[in-house]
């Protein structure tokens, strides 16, 4: 058995409809825990019965009968400041409702592995913003999980990916069109990286979107047949039953050529036939987005040096629709790969979490062998460079920890991978342009690779002025000069000036984005070195009592 | 762009306008958990997104005296504003109900319940249109009178009428429908499929646009190509728009929907003509209005028609508009009177002849042609009328049709050849109609009435024409309530009589069999008489099955009496059917595990490992016990296995020990030189244990019973080494020790026993050890 000497780290994949935990084995390979039903992935449903807060499986089919006490499609609504889920009297923001979800994982994951879940990593979009970020770490502290790092699903599924392809160098591109997002990222894989190069999408966007049609055609039949008028949706029971019906018919869509459905309604009873062709046409527009999407980022990524790609890559459920890979096929004269659709991205966190526990493990040793500080595993790559650490500390330190691990020697020294990424949006301040136009300028641009660093000079607008509000905003555009109406704020700071500054003065203000996509910003006033730091803790994410709150409510619920 | 009411939106009291905070943010909360719970909606999620967002708008506004204020003063104008817009509807509405000439008791209570509003309200409304009329017609004369006299013609068209004026109506309400006439489209263009028609109008809401043209700020008459190139632009916009909020989303879906539509001719003519639909849905809730009774009086049909062709239509596609909308709601048609169609018909007569006079000339110089193409036809009909066989005939007429289409000469033959068909259609029509119903007479004879309704369900699967479909649908009607009739009688007789389970089957069958029933709600009302009665016997059934660990039942049970009550019972139930279900699972688990070991067939070992990967996986299973009696159960199996591989190899091995043994009997072997006999198998192979403790053994040889003796004893040292250590030597399979019966007291800390043992392995020496009679070891029985 596995000596255990380091710490394990699991890896999530927390989807809009389905979700699932994965951990590294004894041979370094990535495995999918199956949860207490025997099922790989978990549906990202939960249902409060009662005492009881159910989640997967039974949740989902709970829905049709107790439509009222079941929440869906969660993740949509992570970083929506004002949804709230009430049940029984009690609110329940998405964070919290995801923490079940995360909770359950945790909980099968320990059931089956026969240890505490403690560190995790968890993926998103990458095209969630910081808000969406920070609410999908809340999700896993309030379920009392060690949240190692936040990364994103198209890059888990390349990890997942470039962990079994030997070849040196590839750009792939991966096309990651899952329950409720659609990511397209560009992603650079070497030896020693995986790197992104451009990321673009839509969270808005995604198989739900191809049921909802369905949903919508099923209730115009209806109409049709039986000469009611009424929105048959208004009831929950009828909503429910379609939104499962439409589901299952998407899927035996993907296998046949077309698919019966029954549709019940206040005692009458329809059955019709739908064809593929007819679901073709009632979402051409939803594939033709994807497409879009693709060729923009396809652009971007040509403006920065990319002009082509290796692969294709098909990650998501929702690609196993026939109709996907013919429009990809025929729009990039290429034939995509379908890749591990459902597991690729839990599998690649896990591989991520794994290397991040190696690392650590790696870093203890050497520092205490070397007596030298190393604080980031990146510092590490360069002291071996600068030959501040010789190459023969690595190998025994790693030799050492293979050994005691039980995990091999390339393994362990390939842990050594790093990630690079880039941010989806761009960052800036509202400032005044010299037309005295308040407008967005933006310091980091989308697709910059993380981490970064960015400072810049702006002026005092008056003599004598008091304070500068600093307005932190979040926008999609590659432009430096924005209207302000384009952006979100994010966070807001202000600067207290001394008093008698001439106009003109110079305040500069810095962002630093981490790999995570966390923000921090400093501003200063320079000549009296008048500084403030914001650490943007985001106003819309769950915190302060809220949070401790759903935090003992969630340790006390048991989770079925 | 206006945005709701927040009043309105919360559905807070606007007269006097509610000022408290609390109830306004009760309302608030309230709102919010609702629009949440929509957020995921298929259809109304984005609304719901969008006023999810609303709310730190409205709590600002609410909450604030002045803004509120103001918000409730809007609330009361856009109050009236709807009552004004109310009240056109139903003055509409009016109009077309008296179309026939008067208006009914039944349309004054059909209207006030279709509009929410008291009967007397809508005859206010009546009393004023009538008012309004007469000035209408005075109008309508002076209008006449403009032109410097007016016929007696006019003035009796006015009167006769003396309702409304479609022509009024047709100045108010005239909207250009799309007739470019340009472009006659030969065949039917492709229809949009209703449910994009829906997904886009709902779309175009939250942005607040009328069309996707509009929504592209471009006119209905722009090139497809620059469609396109706003449709990208538009997109892009909406990408560098910061938020993604819901009317982001809303937008993103439209360009979407605008680059599909907007990529050829024939899709965005399919777009076209929705668009101009939905300008219709005005139009159909007129339709609504006039169908009553699944019927639309001819005198509203023509009205109808009428507006339809206001909006900009043909009359015939009027005509088509309305009857398949009729079609779609299963509404019939009424036809005209008869008085009518006879003044029509003069009247065309009339038309021919002009005809004829006009077109005398061309008729002569084409006379012998068309003397030839006569006779062929007449050739025609005759072959056909010799047929028998009516899809024949229509083949033929239509070969013809076909062939001749379009050409002139031909025209008042292919009229006829339609007409011929359409006869023969509908007499064959007629024909089915009569025949499945004397079949279905004759099965409501032997009060077959489900044979009887199968024999309906069947013909109307061959979609006979309306009229057909209609009385097929009443005849089933009609069974179904004498077969209600008949069950609810042998259900009141099964109430009185039978048990609790059978009755409350008979209740349930009988709503699912009559979701409209006529004496549903006395059903219902004594099943719901039934629900403790019913519990009971639920609980008992539930032990009694518990008991037989059959969960599934006791699944079905409680989801069963679930989907019947609602009562505390229920809930208790509820709180059962998790624990059912994760037995029902656990069953499962169990008996693929079965099967799995079943599949090793004798490989016992297998099959062991089977349980015994899985306990090691899941330590905690709720199966654990079952699992391990398995694993006892195939542990003997495997000794069992074990015991008689060992038994023919050691009788193998005792019959080349060169005559000193023999086994004698099943299982026993007795040693030539002695006379002892000895047991073939020892204790490992034949207990259940593979070792036991000195006591035990001593208790083993006492109850054995093998080779058909049963007084078998501890052998002693003597007897044990003499057969271990005197060659030729009883075989030996592998390394172990036995028992001897020699024992001695000993004391270390406590009194203890030691025993005389003998340990023996193959090819080695025997040996003689002194064991602590609490070791574990194995016995070999002998008897004299």
């Amino acid at each position: 058995m596995n000596k255990k000497s380091i710490k394990r780290i699991f890896g999530i994949d927390l989807g809009t409809t389905y979700s699932s935990i994965s951990y590294v084995d004894e041979f370094g390979k990535a495995v999918i825990i199956a949860n207490s039903e025997n099922e790989r992935v978990t549906p990202s449903v939960v249902f409060f019965d009662e005492e009881n807060i159910v989640v997967g499986e039974v949740a989902k089919e709970s829905a049709k009968l107790y439509p009222d006490e079941v929440v869906s499609f969660i993740k949509r609504s992570m970083g929506e400041p004002n949804f709230i889920f009430e049940f029984a009297g009690q609110r329940y923001r998405p964070e919290e409702i995801s923490a079940y979800i995360l909770k359950k994982l945790a909980q099968d994951a320990r059931e089956f592995m026969n240890e505490e879940v403690t560190d995790v990593v968890i993926t998103c979009p990458a095209y969630f913003g910081i808000n969406e970020r920070e609410a999908t770490r809340k999700a896993g502290e309030i379920a009392g999980l060690n949240v190692r790092h936040i990364i994103n699903e198209p890059t888990a599924a390349a990890i997942a990916y470039g962990s079994l392809e030997t070849t040196d160098k590839k750009t792939v591109l991966v096309y990651d069109l899952g329950g409720g997002t659609f990511d397209v990222t560009m992603i650079y894989i070497s030896k020693e990286a995986v790197e992104v190069v451009c990321t673009g999408g839509d969270h808005n966007l995604g198989g739900k979107d191809w049921d909802d049609r369905i949903v919508a055609y099923l209730v115009e039949k209806f109409q049709e047949e039986t000469g009611i008028t009424e929105d048959i949706l208004d009831d929950p029971d009828t909503w429910q039953d379609l939104q499962l019906s439409a589901e299952k018919a998407k899927k035996s869509l993907s296998q046949r050529n077309k698919t019966p459905i029954a549709i019940t309604h206040g005692g009458q009873r329809i059955k019709l036939m739908l064809e593929r062709e007819k679901f073709e046409e009632l979402t051409e527009d939803l594939l033709y987005r994807t497409i879009d999407f693709t060729r923009e980022m396809l652009e971007a990524a040509e403006a920065k040096g990319f002009p082509s790609f290796d692969e294709f890559i098909l990650v998501g459920g929702a690609t196993r629709m026939p109709q996907v890979i013919e429009k990809i096929s025929k729009e990039f004269n290429i034939t995509p790969k379908i890749f591990d659709p459902d597991e690729a991205v839990a599998k690649g966190a896990a591989i991520y979490g794994w290397k991040l526990a190696l690392n650590d493990d790696l870093i203890r040793r050497l520092s205490e062998k070397t007596q030298k500080v190393i604080e980031r595993p990146e510092t590490l790559t360069e002291m071996i460079d600068k030959q501040e650490i010789s190459a023969e500390d690595f190998r025994e330190a790693a030799m050492a920890l293979a050994d005691e691990s039980g995990y091999t020697l390339p393994s362990v020294e390939n842990a050594m991978l790093q990630v690079r990424n880039v941010t989806s949006k761009s960052f800036g301040v509202v400032a005044h342009n010299p037309n005295n136009e308040e407008i967005i300028f933006n310091l980091v641009l989308r697709n910059t690779p993380v981490p970064v660093r960015i400072k810049k000079k702006f002026f005092t607008a008056a003599h004598n002025q008091q304070t500068v509000l600093i307005r932190i905003m979040e926008s999609e555009t590659s432009k430096v000069e924005i209207p302000v109406d384009n952006a979100v704020e994010i966070k807001k700071a202000v600067l207290n000036l001394p008093s008698d500054l001439p106009e003109d003065s110079p305040i500069a203000i810095e962002y630093e984005l981490n790999e995570e996509g966390r923000l921090h910003i400093t501003a200063e006033e320079t000549t009296n070195a008048q500084k403030i730091d914001v650490v943007v803790d985001t106003a819309s994410v769950i915190s302060g009592e809220e949070f401790e709150q759903a935090k003992i409510r969630t340790q006390k619920h048991m989770v079925l | 762009m206006e945005r709701e009411n927040f009043y309105i939106l919360l559905e807070l009291s606007i007269d006097p306008p509610e000022t408290d905070p609390e109830t306004i943010e009760s309302a608030i909360t309230r709102k919010q958990s609702e629009w949440s719970r929509m957020r995921n909606h298929p259809t109304k999620g984005l609304q719901a997104q969008k006023y999810i967002s609303m709310i730190p708008e409205i709590r600002r506004v609410m909450n604030d005296p002045d803004l509120r204020e103001k918000e409730a003063a809007a609330a009361k104008d856009s109050n009236v504003k709807d009552k004004t817009d109310k009240i056109a509807e139903i003055d509409r509405h009016i109009d077309i109900l008296m179309g026939k000439g008067y208006i009914s008791k039944e349309d004054i209570v059909r209207l006030a319940q279709v509009h929410e509003i008291a009967e007397n309200e809508i005859q206010d409304r009546i009393r004023i249109k009538k008012d309004e009329k007469y000035t209408r017609i005075d109008q309508q004369l002076s209008l006449r009178m403009a032109k410097g006299y007016i016929t007696e013609e006019e003035i009796n068209k006015l009167a006769k009428r003396h309702n409304f004026k479609p022509e009024d109506i047709k100045s108010r309400v005239y909207n250009p429908m799309l007739k470019n006439g340009k472009t006659k489209t030969p065949s039917a263009p492709r229809q949009m499929d209703r449910s994009l028609e829906k997904s886009i109008r709902e779309n175009l809401k939250i942005v607040d646009k009328k069309s996707l043209y509009d929504f592209l700020s471009l006119h209905e008459s722009t090139e497809l190509e620059a469609l396109q190139e706003a449709a990208i632009e538009k997109k892009k916009q909406l990408a560098s728009a910061g938020k993604k909020d819901a009317r982001v989303t809303a937008g993103n879906t439209l360009a979407g929907y605008c680059v599909t539509i907007f990529k050829n001719e024939e899709t965005r003519i399919a777009y076209d003509i929705s668009l101009a639909k939905s300008r219709l849905a005005e139009l159909d809730s007129d339709i609504d209005v006039s169908g009553f009774n699944g019927k639309i009086r001819n005198e509203y049909y023509e009205v109808l028609v009428r507006k339809a062709m206001d909006f900009g239509m043909e009359k015939h596609e009027a005509e088509r508009y309305i009857k398949d909308y009729c079609k779609r709601k299963k509404w019939t048609i009424e036809p005209p009177k008869g008085t009518k169609r006879k003044l029509m018909m003069v009247a065309a007569g009339v038309c021919v002849l002009l005809a004829v006079l006009s077109t005398a000339g061309f008729l002569y110089v084409n006379h012998r042609e068309e003397q030839a193409i006569n006779r062929q036809y007449e050739g025609l009909i005759a072959r056909v009328d010799a047929s028998n066989n009516v899809d024949e005939q229509v083949s033929a007429l239509r070969q013809f049709i076909q062939s001749h289409q379009g050409d002139k000469k031909y025209e008042a033959l292919v009229d006829d050849a339609r007409r011929r068909i359409d006869i023969r259609l509908s007499k064959k029509d007629e024909k089915q109609y009569a025949e499945m119903s004397s079949r279905v007479d004759s099965w409501l004879r032997d009060e077959d009435f489900d044979t009887a309704k199968s024999q309906i369900a069947d013909y109307l699967e061959t979609n006979p024409p309306a009229q057909y479909v209609a009385n097929a649908r009443k005849k089933m009607a009609e069974i179904d309530s004498m077969a209600e009739k008949r069950d609810f009688e042998a259900l009141s007789r099964i109430v009185i009589e039978a048990d609790i389970a059978e009755k409350i089957r008979a209740l349930t069958d009988y709503i699912e069999k009559y979701p409209d029933g006529k004496n549903l709600s006395q059903v219902k009302d004594m099943l719901n008489d039934m629900g403790n009665e019913y519990y009971i016997y639920v609980e008992n059934a539930l032990e009694k099955a518990e008991a037989d660990k059959n969960w599934e039942e006791c699944e079905a049970l409680a989801r069963g009496y679930i989907e019947l009550y609602d009562n505390s019972h229920a809930d208790t139930l509820k709180g059962e059917l998790a624990r059912y279900r994760q037995n029902i699972r656990q069953e499962q688990v169990f008996q693929a595990l079965q099967q799995k070991a079943t599949h090793a067939g004798e490989d016992y070992v297998r099959a062991r490992r089977v349980y015994t990967d899985y306990l090691k996986a899941y330590p905690n299973t709720p199966i654990k016990k079952r699992i391990d009696e398995e694993v006892v159960r195939l542990d003997r199996l495997i000794r069992k296995a074990e015991a008689e591989r060992m038994k023919n190899q050691l009788a193998d091995m005792i019959r080349s020990s060169g005559g000193r043994f023999i086994e004698t009997g099943e299982g026993v072997v007795k040693d030539t030189e002695t006379g002892l006999m000895w047991t073939l198998l020892d204790s490992a192979a034949t207990a259940d244990k593979p070792c036991m403790p000195f006591d035990d053994a001593a208790a083993y040889t006492e109850d054995l019973s093998t080779g058909g003796y049963s007084d078998w004893r501890l052998p002693t040292a003597t007897e044990l080494s003499n057969i271990y250590k005197t060659d030729p030597a009883f075989p030996v399979l592998e390394e172990k020790w036995y028992w001897s019966a020699d024992s001695y007291s000993g004391y270390s800390e406590e009194w203890y026993k030691i025993v005389d043992t003998i340990t023996v392995s193959p090819g080695g020496k025997a040996m003689e050890t002194r064991r602590d009679s609490r070791e574990c070891g194995v016995v070999r029985a002998v008897k004299d």
